[in-house]
């Protein structure tokens, strides 16, 4: 973090500090014994005065920092909330609404067994056994509990389950808008009427510690213009009982994403909003938490590259097209992965084929696509009244290509996918009824796993192992919950669980 | 600072000489005058609002236009409404404010005018529920229901002083401009 006071350039834990005024501290030191150290070895940054105090601030307006600010004031805390954006939000208010929950009444009507057990073992097979176990099973054993939290907030929800790739069944739900939105805008409305003010424009540029290493408060520029780092004018807010990190992912910093993972350059987009930057989660690495994963980085598989960011067309191919269709690489028509295989297995094997694939489904297989006349307006997804037509569109070899629908037909008829054993629906379609809608995948940038550590208490970790007195964190800036690979719509899942685990604690803290 | 406290000063000055016209004469000093704080913002020579040529010289408006002087919104739109070239989309918002008599300080009462100003000011006339209903139409969706809600910053995409720029775009690639329409208020 770079910021006017130049503490940034290394100073602040009492190693650091030592390191960069080395030669003064030591001084005082041999003159006076330890007493004489400045007071200020760990609180380098700690202001004359506090520009304003409140019980508990926390940093970020999506998901989980409104959970723990709801969570926090209804325990008695008065709580500020700081978004750095001009929007509040963050992903949580652009995701796609999808919400993992394990055992709902919603299955059972559909006859789908399931369990937060069930849930777990997905997790953790996606997420190549890296996650951390007591976490994971944290958000699995209260994903219902959360659902049923946001429905007492008011957000409603689609009747069916929907299948994403990874879980072995269908299980997460979909707001009535199929937008993240539907959740958020309840949260905020839910923070009106608590009174707690989510403050725009107000950007954390350090956290502060007092001599003992407790977290006290925070540096903030107000009145902030994304992304001019030197707009705003310089406050500092003591938090009295406790500091939430709630600062979300990282997925659009390009510097520290291709430091991290050098492939990801420019070349390849992202999902995110532009504010999913790594500066809070540098600065809490700064002040000695312990980092987990952090170069665990996931694409999403079912973006186009015929529009910017997540856009549209995503739907069609994680409703439609994997689900009810099939994908195929344009250069030979056939299919080459799983459809519903984890993100990382899908988006790696597109990749493989060194160019974007087409996802192919029918009439029948777009019924839940809510978003399919925009999706045609915009032009991502096509319709075509043959799959002949929609062949020479894509400049598919169209006898391989009716060749492959013929072989998924037969599977589904016959119930099994032999080539790929991808999961049958219950109410499975062939690829039959035109006309015929086609959509090209090529994946971006979606979703940072790695993050500071937590413990159950949703408190994080510092170097030393023990707890950051002070400090919490929830959702995508911390690390261990989802491994190598995050199941597609777990992150919801997770940032109400510990969001709401954050603000319950730091308002005891 | 320095900036901050002269045109404070000039603001208290030009209000104690009280002259006031379509365009006040606080409102010129501060924005066009001797210090003004946007600094590509032509300098008016002469204090009359509706004075484009002022300005603009023959490069905008040409030599046989009628003097404009004096002139309010209603006076541009009798002639400008349906022929061409239209005024549509080609004044800026501070342009179309200040024509319908919204001065600098209608907005810039409080704070300094280099200063941004609050939603809740540009509420005060234009209504959130009017602009949900006046863009329903808008293709491939309406800016103003979007997933952020109806009440955005009206600044992310409506600059008064600049260009204005289509805020859905950072992630969308939304076909629609964002309009400076002549509004008579
Ligand atoms: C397009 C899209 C669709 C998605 N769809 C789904 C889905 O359907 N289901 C699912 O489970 N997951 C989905 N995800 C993932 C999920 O939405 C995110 O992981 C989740 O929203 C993260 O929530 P959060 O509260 O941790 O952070 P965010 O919601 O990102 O909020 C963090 C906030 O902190 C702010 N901030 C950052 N730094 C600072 C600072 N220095 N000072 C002040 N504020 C700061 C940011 O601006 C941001 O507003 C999707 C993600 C994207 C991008």
């Amino acid at each position: 973090m770079t910021d006017e006071s130049g503490h940034g350039k290394g100073a602040l834990t009492r190693r650091g500090f030592l390191k960069t005024t080395g030669g003064a501290a030591l001084a005082g030191v041999a003159a006076g014994g330890l007493f004489n150290v400045p007071q200020k070895a760990f609180g380098a940054d700690m202001p004359n005065n506090w520009d304003e105090q409140v019980d508990v601030v926390v940093v970020g307006s999506g998901f989980a920092g409104l959970a723990a600010a709801i969570e926090a004031k209804q325990a008695g805390a008065s709580v500020l909330v700081l978004e750095k954006m001009r929007v509040p939000g963050g992903n949580s208010i652009i995701n796609g609404g999808v919400f993992a929950v394990a055992g709902s009444a919603k299955q059972e009507a559909e006859g789908i067994k399931d369990s937060p057990e069930l849930l777990l073992a997905d997790m953790l097979k996606a997420g190549l056994n890296l996650n951390h176990v007591q976490l994971a099973k944290l958000v699995a054993e209260k994903s219902r509990e959360a659902v049923e939290w946001t429905q007492s907030l008011g957000v409603e929800y689609r009747e069916k389950v929907v299948h994403l790739g990874g879980h072995s069944v269908p299980r997460s739900w979909s707001t009535h808008n199929s937008s993240g939105s539907a959740i958020v805008q309840k949260q905020i409305e839910k923070t009106k009427q608590l009174g707690i003010e989510i403050r725009l424009q107000s950007f954390l540029t350090a956290i502060i510690q007092d001599a003992s290493g407790r977290v006290v408060g925070v540096k903030v520029r107000e009145k902030y213009r994304f992304p001019a780092q030197d707009s705003g004018t310089v406050k500092h807010i003591k938090a009295n009982k406790a500091l939430v990190l709630a600062a979300g992912g990282f997925s659009a910093d390009m510097y520290f994403r291709t430091l991290q993972d050098p492939t990801l350059t420019e070349k390849v987009d992202t999902t995110n909003q532009p504010g999913a930057t790594a500066e809070v989660l540098l600065e809490a690495l700064r002040i000695g938490s312990t980092p987990v994963q952090i170069s665990w980085i996931q694409l999403g598989p079912w973006t186009s590259p015929d529009e910017k960011g997540m856009g549209v067309g995503y739907v069609f191919n994680a409703m439609a097209g994997f689900v009810e269709g099939v994908m195929v690489d344009p250069t030979t028509g056939k299919r080459f992965i799983n459809e519903l295989a984890d993100r990382k297995i899908r988006s790696d094997a597109i990749f493989r084929t060194g160019h974007p694939s087409v996802t192919i489904a029918d009439s029948r297989g777009v019924k839940g696509v809510h978003n399919l006349e925009r999706s045609l307006e915009v032009g991502v997804v096509k319709k075509f009244d043959t799959i002949e037509s929609l062949a020479a569109e894509y400049k598919i070899p169209p006898v391989a290509l009716q060749e492959t629908i013929n072989l998924w037909n037969g599977f589904v008829e016959q119930r099994k996918d032999e080539q790929f054993d991808r999961y049958m629906q219950k109410d499975q379609q062939t690829i039959a009824v035109g006309p015929f809608y086609a959509c090209r995948c090529w994946p971006k940038v979606h979703h940072t796993m790695g993050g500071v550590q937590i413990n159950d208490k949703a408190q994080v970790i510092g170097l030393n192992r023990k707890p950051v007195p002070g400090l919490y964190a929830a959702g995508e800036v911390t690390g261990g919950v989802h491994g190598a690979v995050r199941l597609g719509s777990c992150a919801v899942t997770d940032c109400i669980v510990f969001g709401r685990i954050a603000g319950q604690h730091a308002a005891k803290a | 600072m320095m900036i901050q406290r002269t045109s404070e000063f000039f603001r208290r000055l030009a209000i104690g000489i009280g002259l006031a016209g379509l365009v006040s004469f606080p409102t010129l000093i501060l924005c066009h005058g001797y210090i003004s704080v946007h600094a590509d913002t032509p300098t008016l020579s002469s204090p009359s609002g509706g004075d484009c040529q002022a300005c603009h010289k023959s490069t905008m408006v040409p030599a046989d236009h009628p003097k404009t002087s004096g002139m309010a919104m209603p006076d541009c739109i009798a002639c400008h409404k349906q022929e061409t070239p239209s005024l549509g989309n080609r004044m800026p918002l501070s342009h179309t404010h200040l024509l319908n008599g919204v001065v600098c300080r209608d907005c810039h009462a409080e704070i300094d005018p280099a200063g941004y100003v609050d939603k809740g000011t540009c509420m005060t006339c234009h209504k959130p529920q009017d602009l949900l209903i006046a863009t329903r139409d808008v293709r491939p969706a309406n800016p103003h229901d979007s997933h952020y809600g109806p009440e955005l910053d009206c600044d992310l995409c409506h600059h008064v002083h600049a260009p204005s720029e289509n805020f859905c775009n950072q992630c969308h690639a939304f076909g629609f401009t964002i309009p400076s329409p002549i509004i008579i208020r």
